[in-house]
């Protein structure tokens, strides 16, 4: 039994990697820019902005988020000069020539290149004959030459550290106002062109790299091993919209989602087992058959309606003022005693957990029903029938214990489903759930906070699922996984 | 078969006296949890006593009769300053009116989770709404006089000669609000005690502002760029010096604000950042999730998803915050606002489209809404809604056709049937409420599809092949008059729009294609210049600079506003000489003849500017909305009898 644990354990670790991967893959290649301007979408307004002038900014919050780097395989160690000035022509070409959408491209993979950029554009710099070109050149240089701080985006800075990032600061200082306009005089650009290669002699170095330097960025310098190796550390990472941990906010969330699921599992079994084990005794009776009825037209309406219709039939200013109208709790929680702040959250929560279980009530009775009826048909039970065991006995202990394995199963299928279903659950009610935070993430590209949800509950799932395989050793005494 | 009886019975009552204990046990602890709250409250009451008692008793400055809900009296140097011609700035109205009182808790909503409280590196709707109860600003509009600049932080500005240097004079009574921290563990002590608000709060402001390391402040960073130099010449003088006289650098005055030093530059174990990343750790600091100000109302708590509490500041010397505390609730499911309201769980909301049709218009007679229970008022935003025509597609660049086809739009149908009447037509680029700014004497564009065949016809738009569809020969080819107009495909109205146009265009042998369209795959679009004709809106501000939107060189440059390719050397030179002129009746002038060109040259369909409906409680007295953002402002707002 214990080898068996630690092997499935061990199995979760390729599983979740392959998990990881995928939806990282899928998160990165959907459509939209997490840079993008949000404001008002609601409205479908906005507010004008200037473009193209805050590069600087732009990079720093894509270098943060390592929006920067290629997906998978980071090849731009190989970048020649000729894709460089492409690019560069591309940006000050006439909207003619260039479509706005190649323009916008070409500008994005400048920034995005970085400090792989450098060579090709010193030497753009320096020999181009195009003038507008070698401008523009320096320009983008002014932004791409631009070191990284020590411990830039967090952690506390040694000693040694701060002088480091003074030197730094104030290189990118200098870097920073080698820059000329397209309308300059000569002299100002050979001064700005001799600045520059004077640099690149004294920093070329940088860009010298063995072939092992060119493997590490081949498979390291790339947005899905830097997620990988933050989240080796446990680090989720931020979110871009606040900049916090999206691991606090998550937790945060679970207690939540946690609430409303957990017991909803609880409420549906204790529920479907007795009904189901009822059903089957009562079998083709009429009851059985009015509740079969009853069952499937609940399994049948969606819980958002389902949602709406009780909101507006059983709370506050509606006919029947039984329920709050919204929210997880009241808001003067703290002027509640602990006994005060259960009884509460169970009356907000109430309505909600009634609409995240019927559904899964009605199909695990159904399965209940079915699995203690083949089971009541076999030879045992009617053994111990021929003994004169009482019937209740016989149904209980006897055949439901054999009987309610297929719906122990069911249990690891019943997580992902009541996550999924608490979203819009979460939203009808008000309550701030991790399913509502994944659905807003996802609208908002925060890809941090998406890998976040997903990640911690395709663990909780796995966990489900594991227990669920082990409860069965429990039940039943004649399976062991050894 | 007895000592089996005997074990069990011994059991049983054993738990049995087990789950009494518990039970006495947990009510136990329950009553002296109560008895503890009853104490913490009445602590809290006394202190709030002693705090009311205290001016009044002694210290004479404090003790102004005017203080309170209606702020201090008016120290005399800022009277004086209000005397002097030089000053730009005047004295705002007064919030309240005289009759209010102080008191009660005053219940709003927001729509959604603000996404951190660093006005600076966040500019959401919601964040600065925040902001305008949380922050004082440097200077403000005037709630009643458009063509005056009011005092807040600075009660003084003079501009020289040159327009190129601006000097304010601040308020010295102005303290920062308490930190949202929790004091009782100890590790806040470096924050304790008292901190005046000063010129190198707002020096810091700046110096944040234009650090390229706060990414979230490159949209308002751009209004900068003539920047030349800002410093504190003492403690309450700020002077800010530009390279060149424009009036967009008054405008962008009403948008900074002091930024308390004694925090944002510090981390949460009271340590300075280094310089070299000063920046970047302001934008992710550990207080945004939290505010601070030396506004009306502090900051005390934010849980997400559930609720924003603020509560009155005394130490405030405008007043005009009337209520103790405001509850801001979130409710992200916008049906639940009306329902709220419904049970007085909210004191006001304006009410979204929809839920005005189900709730008012459709709504029974014996409907709160409708029977009296709730009062009903509106309010005009600063935004207007249009079909912008791309003029680097064969269609849309001449003038004609964009005015044949503003003639073949249905806007007064589309505005009552469809926006349910919830705006006014605009016939430029500006919203109403930007009157005088706005020309009300241009006519509405009338819908009449002869005339719009008729203009078609003129700029040779026939149907040459007889398909139904016209066509014209451009560049030695056949182009048939067909194209795709991209709506925001998250709202119903904009598809119906859409429809209900491609009807009418149909009638005048043009075929168009709706094409609906999620937000962000819109804007790239849009940025892309991959579209014929879009539905949009413009959110603007009370003083109009065209730049962004009408400048030819904002067509051509990536990612650019003016994505409809209006090139106008006619249209540029006004926008510039707007832009330099800072005399509000040449302002009036200029605003109004770029309105009329606009107009005549049609590269947009202009279409509405909205109102919002808002319903309130009767017990919320004094109701009025402003006339900038935010309009549901509760400053003038008191809650009767909430006294007592």
């Amino acid at each position: 039994m214990g080898l068996y644990i630690i092997k499935r354990i061990l199995l979760m670790v390729p599983t979740f990697f392959a998990i990881s991967f995928i939806v990282f893959i899928i998160l990165n290649l959907a459509p939209g820019n997490p840079g993008a301007e949000i404001l008002g979408a609601g409205d479908g307004g906005q507010s004008a902005q200037l473009a193209g002038q805050q590069q600087e900014s732009y990079r720093l919050f894509k270098e943060q988020f390592n929006l920067d780097k290629p997906i998978l395989l980071n090849t731009r160690f190989a970048m020649s000069t000729r894709t460089v000035r492409k690019n560069l022509t591309q940006i000050i070409a006439s909207g003619d020539e260039v479509s706005a959408k190649d323009k916008i491209a070409a500008q994005e993979n400048i920034v995005d290149w970085g400090h792989y950029s450098i060579p090709a554009l010193v030497e753009i710099v320096g020999t181009d004959p195009d003038r507008s070109i070698r401008a523009l050149a320096a320009q983008s240089l002014a932004l791409n030459a631009q070191r990284r701080l020590m411990k830039q985006y967090g952690g506390k800075l040694t000693a040694e550290e701060r002088d480091q990032n003074r030197q730094i600061s104030e290189e990118n200082e200098l870097v920073r106002s080698w820059v000329y306009g397209k309308d300059s005089a000569a002299d100002v650009e050979a001064d700005v062109q001799r600045k520059w290669a004077a640099w690149f002699t004294e920093h070329g170095d940088r860009w010298d790299w063995s072939v092992g330097d060119k493997a590490a960025i081949f498979f390291f310098d790339t947005r899905f091993s830097k997620y990988w190796g933050n989240l080796a550390r446990l680090d989720f990472g931020i979110s871009h919209t606040d900049k916090r941990p999206v691991l606090d906010k998550v937790l945060s969330k679970l207690k939540y989602s946690i609430t409303l699921s957990f017991t909803s599992v609880i409420l549906i079994y204790l529920l479907s087992v007795p009904l189901g084990i009822w059903s089957a005794v009562k079998q083709n009776t009429l009851p059985d058959r009015v509740l079969t009825v009853v069952l499937f037209m609940l399994y049948s309406l969606p819980s958002f309606f389902v949602g709406v219709f009780l909101l507006n039939l059983l709370t506050r200013g509606t006919p029947y003022q039984a329920f709050p109208t919204t929210g997880f709790s009241s808001l003067n929680t703290s002027q509640m005693t602990g006994l005060e702040y259960l009884g509460d959250v169970m009356w907000h929560v109430f309505l909600p957990i009634v609409c995240l279980s019927y559904a899964g009530l009605a199909v695990l009775s159904r399965y209940a029903r079915t699995g203690l009826l083949d089971v009541i048909r076999s030879d045992y039970i009617r053994t111990a029938r021929a003994k004169g065991l009482p019937e209740w006995v016989v149904i209980i202990k006897h055949a439901a214990r054999n009987g309610m394995i297929p719906i122990l199963t069911l249990l690891a299928s019943l997580l992902p489903t009541l996550i999924g279903g608490s979203v819009v659950i979460e939203v009808i009610f008000g309550i701030p759930g991790m399913g509502l935070y994944v659905f807003e993430s996802i609208g908002l590209r925060d890809y941090n906070a998406v890998m976040a949800v997903l990640l911690i509950s395709s663990v909780l799932t796995l966990i489900g699922m594991l227990l669920s395989d082990l409860s069965y050793a429990l039940v039943d005494p004649r399976i062991t996984f050894d | 078969m007895t000592q089996g009886l005997l074990k069990s019975i011994f059991g049983l009552a054993l738990l049995a006296i087990l789950i009494v204990v518990t039970v006495l046990n947990i009510w136990q602890t329950d009553r002296t949890e109560k008895k503890q709250i009853e104490l913490i409250d009445r602590v809290g009451q006394i202190e709030k006593t002693l705090e009311k008692g205290l001016p009044a008793a002694g210290s004479a400055a404090a003790a102004s009769p005017s203080g309170g809900i209606f702020g201090v009296a008016e120290p005399s140097y800022i009277t004086e300053a209000f005397r002097d011609p030089n000053n730009v700035l005047v004295r705002d109205a007064a919030w309240l009116p005289p009759v209010a009182e102080g008191g009660g808790t005053l219940n709003l909503k927001f729509g959604s989770d603000p996404k951190g409280f660093n006005f600076v590196a966040e500019n959401g709707a919601d964040v600065s709404e925040i902001q305008k109860y949380v922050s004082m600003f440097l200077i403000k509009y005037h709630r009643t006089d458009p063509a005056k600049k009011a005092a807040d932080l600075a009660y003084s500005l003079v501009i020289s000669e040159d327009k190129k240097t601006f000097t304010f004079k601040l308020r010295e009574d102005v303290y920062w609000h308490e930190p949202a921290v929790d004091f009782g563990t100890g590790d806040y002590d470096w924050l304790k005690g008292d901190q005046k608000v000063t010129a190198n709060d707002m020096v810091f402001m700046l110096d944040m502002l234009m650090n390229p390391q706060v990414a979230g402040a490159a949209p308002i960073r751009s209004y900068f760029e003539s920047l030349e130099s800002y410093k504190a010449i003492d403690d309450y003088t700020l002077e800010i010096k530009w390279s060149e006289a424009k009036y967009t650098h008054l405008m962008i005055m009403h948008s900074i604000y002091p930024v308390p030093e004694f925090i944002y530059a510090f981390d949460e174990q009271g340590n300075r950042y280094d310089e070299s990343v000063l920046g970047q750790r302001f934008q992710d600091h550990w207080y945004n999730p939290r505010a601070i100000g030396c506004g009306p109302y502090r900051f005390v708590t934010f849980e997400p998803g559930v609720k924003i509490e603020l509560e009155r500041d005394p130490r405030f010397p405008l007043g005009g915050n009337a209520h103790d505390t405001i509850m801001i609730r979130i409710l992200k499911d916008q049906n639940a606002w009306a329902r709220l309201l419904r049970t007085g769980e909210l004191h006001l909301s304006q009410l979204q489209p929809g839920q005005y049709r189900s709730e008012v218009l459709e709504g029974a007679p014996e409907s709160p809404f409708k029977d009296g229970t709730l009062q009903g008022g509106e309010f005009w935003t600063h935004s207007y809604f249009y079909i912008g025509w791309n003029s680097d597609k064969p269609w849309f660049g001449d003038k004609q056709v964009r005015w044949a086809m503003s003639h073949a739009f249905n806007a007064e149908l589309l505005l009552e049937d469809v926006f349910m009447g919830l705006g006014e037509r605009v016939t430029g680029p500006m919203p109403t409420i930007n009157a005088p700014y706005y020309d009300d004497s241009l006519p509405a564009i009338p819908f009449d599809l002869d005339k719009a065949a008729q203009l078609l016809e003129g700029s040779g738009w026939v149907d040459s092949n007889e398909n139904g569809i016209r066509d014209k020969t451009v560049d030695g080819q056949l182009v048939e008059f067909e194209f795709d107009l991209t709506v925001y495909g998250s709202s119903d109205e904009y598809k119906t729009l859409g429809n209900i146009y491609k009807e009418d265009l149909a009638k005048v042998g043009v075929k168009m294609n709706v094409r609906p369209m999620e937000w962000s795959n819109l804007l790239k679009r849009v940025d892309d210049r991959e579209f014929d004709a879009v539905t949009l809106a413009w959110v603007s501000s009370p003083d109009v600079d065209f730049y962004q939107i009408w400048h030819s060189t904002q067509a051509d440059i990536p990612k650019g506003s003016n994505r409809v390719g209006f090139r106008n050397p006619k249209a540029d030179e006004i926008i510039e000489a707007l832009q330099r002129e800072f005399d509000y009746d040449e302002r009036v002038r200029l605003a109004n003849s770029f309105h009329r060109l606009v107009y005549e040259e049609q590269p947009y369909t202009f279409f509405y500017t909205r109102k919002r409906k808002v319903y309130w409680q009767r017990q919320l007295e004094s109701v009025t909305f402003g006339k900038v953002r935010p309009y549901m402002n509760p400053r003038p707002w008191f809650l009767a009898s909430a006294g007592q």
